[in-house]
C-alpha cells in the first residue's frame, strides 16, 4: 500500500474538467444536476459529442472505439461528468448490450449495430423483467417461435427504463420449454417499430413516465438478430448483468454528488438565521454520511485497482456495494430533500421529460424541483438490478456457503 | 389513568373506520388526483355532517366536546384510507387556534363556519427559514390607519389553495417575534394575496401564500406576542399529535398492504412470505407499528398533563420518532412490493409519500429532536451545574 497521488492520474483529470467546461451544454448540465433523470434528447446529444472526441464508450476495447483508459481513468472520467452534471447516457446501449454484442455477436451485428451505440444515433432498451419474472428472472415467459428465417415473439416485458425513447430493445425470450429454466433462454436484438410492439408507459411514485411495460404479439424478429446460439441467452445475460453491478452498482460518483449538493445548499440555506449547516444535529448526520461515502468510494477503488480479493469480500463484492451504495444514496436523498425544507415536500412535474414545462416557473428556490423526484426515484435502487435482499443472500452463499 | 378507549371513544373510532372503509377507495383517489382536485368539497362537508370538525371545541363555543384523542381516532383512520382532504391541518389545528382567541367576534362566526363545514380554513404559519420554529418568520404586518397592511410569503400551507379564510401570522413592523408575533384572520379573496405552487408530493393540498399588501382592517388582528405565542404552541401541539396519529394509520395501511402481497407472490417457485428475512421485516414493521401508536399515547398523555415547555418537547419526541419509524415502515412497504411498489398504480407507496410530507409539516426530525433534547437538558440543570 503507497497512497502517494499519482500525478498522471491527476493530469487526467484536469484533463477531463477542461473538456467538460468547454464542451458540456450549460442548459443540459443544469438539467442533469437537477434530479429528475435524462431523457433521450440529452443522452444522446451528449453522446455525440463524446464520441467526437474519441471519449463515449470509457470501457469498450480499442477495436470498437474505445479509449484505451485504465480503470482508474474510467472511474475519474465518470465522476468528472456525474459532478459537472453531464447527462447519463443510454446505458443500455452503451453498458449493457454494447459489450454483448462485441462480446458474443456476430461480425455482421458489429457492424450494424455497434457504430449507433458508440455515436448516440441509437437508443437501446432493456426488455428483462416479466410481471412474473422479477429477482426469478429465468422463470421469464415470453416465447419465441421459429418461423423460418424468424422467430415469431409473444408475451410482456415490465420495468424497461426509458421504454417510451426505445429505438431497439434487447430482451430475453424462451425458445425451449421443456428444459431446466435457464437453458431455455435467448437473446434477441428487436426493432421496436417492428408491427406487433406496443409500449405502455408505467406512472412512477415521482410523477414521471421512465418505465414502461412493452408488450409483443406476433413479433418477427429475424434470426440473424439472435446473439449467439439458441438457448444460450443466460450466459449472456450473466455476462451483462455482472457488468452492470461492476458499473453501475455502487454509484459512487452519485454518491459524491449529493455529499457536495448537500454541502452546498445547506450553506445556502437558512434555519432562522443561521446557515443549516451550522446546526450540530445535521452536520453530524451529514459528517456520518461523508464518511461512509468515502469507505465506499476507497472499496470501488480497490477492486479497480487489483481486482477481487478475500480481503475486499472477493466474489461477492458486487453485491456488497450494490446494497450498500445503494441504501446510502437513499439516506442521502432523504437528506438532499429535508435541505429544502417546507419545498420538499412540494411536487413538481418532471422538467426533463416534459420538455414544453422548462420555461414555466416554480414556487420555491430553483434548486428544489427534481430534489423529491430523485429521492422517490431511488426507493428504486434497492428494487432493481437484483433486490437488495437478493444481494445479502449472494453475500451469504458467496461468502458463508449458506 | 386509564389506556382503554372509552364507549363513546370507541364508537367514534368505529363510525370513523366503518366511514372510511366505504367511502374511500385508492381508485376514487386516483380519479381526483388525476382531476387535478386536492379537497372534494362535498367530501368535506361529509367528514363536517359526521360532526368531525366540532370534535375537541368545547360545547360552549359551538363544538361537541371531546379530546385531541378522538382526533387522533379519526386520523388514524383517515391515514389509513390516504384520504386527501386535509381533517388535521383545515380542520383541527384552525379549529384549535380559533376556540382560543374567542373574544373576537369574527373569531366566533369563523368557528362556527368551519364546525358546519361552510367554509374551509388554512392556516399559514411557516415560511422557508422557519424549519418548525414559528417565530422565525419574516412576512411583515405593519398598521395603518385603517387597519393593517400584510407582506411576506408563507409556505407548505395545506389548503391554501381552496381556502375561504386564512389564519395567518406574521411579525409586526420594527419588532421582532415573539413580543411583534401577530394573528390575523384574513379573507382569502384579499386583493394582493395569491398562490404559488401546484399541491404536495403525495397529491394533497399544499401550496405558497403570497401577500403583497394585502389590506387587513383593523379586527383582523386576533391576537399578538406572548398570548399569541402561546395559543399557536398549544394549537400546533396538539395538531402535530393529530398528524402523528395519520402517519400511525398510514404505517398499518401500508403493512396491510403489503403482508397479503408476499403472501400471494411467487418467485423461485415459493411465495415471498416463505423466505425468512422478509418475515423478520414484516414483524419489524408490525413492531413499529405497535410503538409508534404507544408513541402518540405518550404525546396525548403530555397534551393532557404536561406544562407547555414539557408538552411542546413531548410532542416533538413523539413526531421525530413516528416520522423516523414510519418513513422506515411505509418504504419496506414498497420494497416489498418490488417494481410495483414504485408505481402510481399501487397504493403502497402513496403512504410513503405521505410520510414525507408529514415529516415536513411542523419542522421536521431534527427540529423535533433538538426540541426535545433541549428540554431533556434542560430537565438535568441541576445536576450539570452541581458539578
Amino acid at each position: 500500500m503507497n497512497f502517494e497521488p499519482d500525478s498522471a492520474d491527476q493530469r487526467f483529470r484536469e484533463e477531463v474538467r477542461a473538456f467538460l467546461k468547454a464542451e458540456l451544454p450549460s442548459d443540459m448540465a443544469a438539467r442533469g444536476r437537477s434530479g429528475f433523470l435524462s431523457e433521450r434528447d440529452d443522452a444522446l446529444a451528449w453522446q455525440k459529442i463524446l464520441a467526437k472526441k474519441g471519449w463515449s464508450v470509457a470501457h469498450w476495447p480499442v477495436e470498437y472505439g474505445g479509449p484505451r483508459w485504465t480503470a482508474r481513468q474510467r472511474y475519474i472520467f465518470d465522476e468528472e461528468c456525474y459532478l459537472a452534471g453531464a447527462p447519463v447516457t443510454n446505458i443500455g446501449g452503451i453498458g449493457l448490450v454494447g459489450p454483448v454484442i462485441y462480446t458474443f455477436g456476430s461480425p455482421e451485428q458489429k457492424e450494424r449495430f455497434l457504430p449507433g451505440i458508440r455515436d448516440g444515433n441509437t437508443f437501446w432498451v432493456q426488455g428483462f423483467s416479466e410481471p412474473s419474472a422479477g429477482s426469478d428472472l429465468a422463470a421469464l415467459r415470453t416465447s419465441a417461435v421459429r418461423d423460418g428465417d424468424d422467430y415469431i415473439v409473444n408475451g410482456q416485458k415490465i420495468w424497461t427504463s426509458h421504454g417510451k425513447f426505445g429505438d431497439w430493445n434487447f430482451l430475453l425470450v424462451r425458445t425451449d420449454t421443456t428444459v431446466k429454466k435457464q437453458a431455455g433462454i435467448s437473446f434477441l436484438l428487436l426493432d421496436i417499430k417492428t408491427p406487433g410492439v406496443t409500449v405502455r408507459p408505467i406512472q412512477s411514485l415521482e410523477g414521471s413516465h421512465h418505465l414502461a411495460e412493452v408488450f409483443y404479439d406476433n413479433v418477427r424478429v429475424p434470426v440473424a438478430n439472435r446473439i449467439g446460439e439458441e438457448n444460450k441467452g443466460w450466459d449472456y445475460t450473466k455476462f451483462l448483468l455482472f457488468n452492470e453491478r461492476a458499473f453501475y452498482g455502487a454509484e459512487a460518483p452519485a454518491l459524491k454528488r449529493y455529499l457536495q449538493k448537500i454541502k452546498h445548499l445547506s450553506s445556502l440555506e437558512r434555519a432562522g438565521s443561521e446557515p443549516l449547516i451550522r446546526r450540530p444535529t445535521f452536520a453530524t448526520r451529514l459528517a456520518e454520511m461523508e464518511i461512509e461515502v468515502a469507505a465506499i468510494d476507497m472499496t470501488v477503488s480497490r477492486v479497480i485497482a487489483h481486482g477481487l480479493d478475500d480481503r475486499n469480500g472477493g466474489a461477492a463484492v458486487g453485491s456488497i456495494l450494490k446494497a450498500r451504495g445503494t441504501e446510502l444514496a437513499q439516506r442521502l436523498t432523504d437528506m438532499l430533500v429535508e435541505v429544502a425544507g417546507d419545498y420538499g415536500a412540494y411536487y413538481y412535474p418532471d422538467t426533463n421529460d416534459e420538455a414544453s414545462l422548462r420555461n414555466q416557473s416554480f414556487a420555491g428556490p430553483e434548486y428544489a424541483p427534481g430534489l423529491m423526484a430523485e429521492l422517490v426515484y431511488r426507493r428504486a435502487a434497492s428494487i432493481y438490478g437484483g433486490a437488495n435482499e437478493v444481494q445479502r443472500n449472494i453475500v451469504a452463499k458467496m461468502l458463508f456457503g449458506f | 389513568m386509564e389506556l382503554q378507549l372509552s364507549g363513546e371513544q370507541k364508537l367514534i373510532l368505529e363510525s370513523a373506520q366503518r366511514f372510511t372503509a366505504e367511502e374511500y377507495t385508492f381508485e376514487k383517489r386516483r380519479q381526483s388526483v388525476a382531476q387535478g382536485v386536492t379537497v372534494n368539497r362535498s367530501n368535506w362537508n361529509k367528514l363536517a355532517e359526521l360532526g368531525w370538525f366540532g370534535i375537541g371545541v368545547p360545547e360552549e363555543v359551538g363544538g361537541f366536546n371531546g379530546s385531541t384523542i378522538e382526533n387522533t381516532l379519526i386520523a388514524e383512520c383517515l391515514g389509513k384510507a390516504q384520504a386527501l382532504e386535509p381533517y388535521t391541518m383545515c380542520a383541527v389545528l384552525p379549529a384549535r387556534i380559533l376556540a382560543a382567541v374567542l373574544d373576537n367576534e369574527a373569531a366566533q362566526q369563523a368557528i362556527a363556519d368551519l364546525i358546519s363545514g361552510e367554509k374551509l380554513f388554512a392556516a399559514a404559519f411557516s415560511e422557508p427559514i422557519s424549519r418548525g420554529d414559528m417565530t422565525a418568520i419574516k412576512t411583515t404586518a405593519s398598521r395603518t390607519t385603517e387597519g393593517w397592511t400584510l407582506s411576506g410569503r408563507k409556505t407548505l400551507v395545506v389548503g391554501g389553495d381552496v381556502a375561504d379564510m386564512v389564519l395567518v401570522t406574521a411579525k409586526a413592523a420594527g419588532a421582532a417575534a415573539p413580543e411583534g408575533l401577530c394573528l390575523f384572520l384574513v379573507d382569502a379573496k384579499t386583493a394582493g394575496l395569491t398562490t404559488d405552487g401546484d399541491r404536495l408530493v403525495d397529491w394533497t393540498s399544499g401550496v405558497d401564500l403570497v401577500f403583497e399588501g394585502c389590506k387587513l382592517p383593523a379586527d383582523a388582528l386576533l391576537t399578538s406576542g406572548e398570548d399569541a405565542l402561546a395559543l399557536l404552541q398549544a394549537a400546533l401541539d396538539a395538531a402535530s399529535v393529530v398528524l402523528c396519529a395519520e402517519a400511525v394509520g398510514a404505517i398499518e395501511g401500508a403493512i396491510e398492504a403489503t403482508a397479503p402481497y408476499i403472501k400471494e407472490r411467487k418467485q423461485y417457485g415459493v411465495t415471498l412470505s416463505s423466505f425468512q428475512a422478509l418475515q423478520h421485516r414484516m414483524a419489524d414493521m408490525a413492531m413499529e407499528l405497535v410503538l409508534a401508536r404507544s408513541a402518540v399515547m405518550v404525546a396525548l398523555q403530555a397534551l393532557a398533563n404536561a406544562e407547555p415547555i414539557e408538552r411542546s418537547a413531548k410532542v416533538a419526541g413523539c413526531k421525530a420518532f413516528v416520522t423516523r419509524i414510519g418513513k422506515w415502515a411505509t418504504s419496506q412497504g414498497i420494497q416489498l412490493h418490488g417494481g410495483y411498489g414504485v408505481t402510481e398504480e399501487y397504493r403502497v407507496g402513496q403512504f410513503y409519500k405521505r410520510l414525507l410530507v408529514i415529516d415536513a409539516l411542523f419542522g421536521r426530525q431534527e427540529f423535533q429532536l433538538e426540541r426535545y433534547t433541549d428540554w431533556m437538558l434542560s430537565q438535568l440543570e441541576g445536576r450539570l451545574h452541581g458539578n
